[in-house]
């Protein structure tokens, strides 16, 4: 069997900095030079609580 | 994960990886966090783990060019399609990485799946990067079956394990599991890294980013 262990991750903190690259997680598109980029991803925000 | 070794008796380091087979940046950040556990004085000491997110559900099942896969995605013109990924190209070459514009784009999923079974064989890392190494190095057979197979029999997994995979649905629950777990811990960014089950980077950061988060991990661990 493959580790299908949950990964316990709370609370996960963020490194602070920015990301050079990413894909969004969304919408599947990457930053790609002079593509319409997803919106700029800054690491260190810990998204709200849903 | 989370194991002790008795010689040093120091935790070992897990480094879960979200990324997806065609994903430019996952291969990127990949390269980049390989050269950071290589210079943080514990590779040793470091488990690598891939974990899948499928980034284009809606992907072809048959093999496209990427370039008529990426102007129909972003909805832009070839050429503007070619001159996006010469950029990632030059980027790419510039950190070493073998990076084809005219290469394969399809649907990743059972990629991923067999991602998962490396899982199981301890090898999912590697896997992941075997198939970028051929996707991005411009096979257009890298989805082929014949190269599934010879990237997984060449890390010890058993072809017809590998086979059986292919032909079922098995793995699939896994893979979208993977995809729910990062979404629910807040991915904005693919790659999503997580080191030591607490410290989470969205995204491709630089090598010494990596470096750093590493040693701050491993002192969580083993301070």
């Amino acid at each position: 069997m493959a580790d299908t262990t949950p990964i316990v991750a709370s609370p996960l903190q963020f490194i602070q900095g920015e990301a050079d690259g990413y894909c969004d997680p969304v919408t599947g598109l990457c930053m790609l030079p002079g593509a319409p980029n997803p919106p700029h991803l800054v690491t260190g925000e810990i998204p709200a609580a849903p | 994960m989370g194991t002790t070794t008795q010689a040093a008796d120091t935790a070992r380091l897990t480094i879960d990886v979200w990324a997806d087979v065609l994903c430019p940046w996952c291969y990127l950040g990949e390269q980049r966090l390989d050269a950071a556990v290589e210079q943080s004085g514990h590779a040793g000491d470091i488990d690598l783990k891939a974990r899948t997110f499928q980034l284009d559900p809606d992907a072809p099942a048959g093999v496209v060019a990427t370039l008529d896969y990426l102007s129909r995605k972003y909805g832009v013109p070839a050429a503007q399609a070619r001159s996006m990924e010469e950029g990632m190209a030059r980027q790419a070459a510039s950190e070493g990485l073998k990076y084809e514009v005219n290469r394969p784009a399809s649907s990743t999923f059972d990629l991923l799946r067999l991602v998962k079974l490396g899982d199981r064989h301890g090898v999912s890392w590697q896997y992941l990067r075997g198939m970028q190494a051929e996707v991005f190095g411009g096979n257009f057979d890298a989805f082929g079956h014949a190269t599934l197979i010879s990237i997984g029999e060449g890390l010890g997994i058993p072809g017809q394990e590998i086979r059986d995979v292919l032909a079922t649905g098995r793995y699939g629950e896994q893979v979208r599991a993977d995809h729910a777990t990062a979404v629910a811990m807040g991915a904005r960014g693919v790659p999503f890294t997580v080191l030591g089950q607490r410290l989470g980077i969205p995204g491709a950061v630089s090598t010494s980013q990596y470096a750093d988060a590493i040693s701050q991990a491993w002192e969580r661990l083993n301070g």
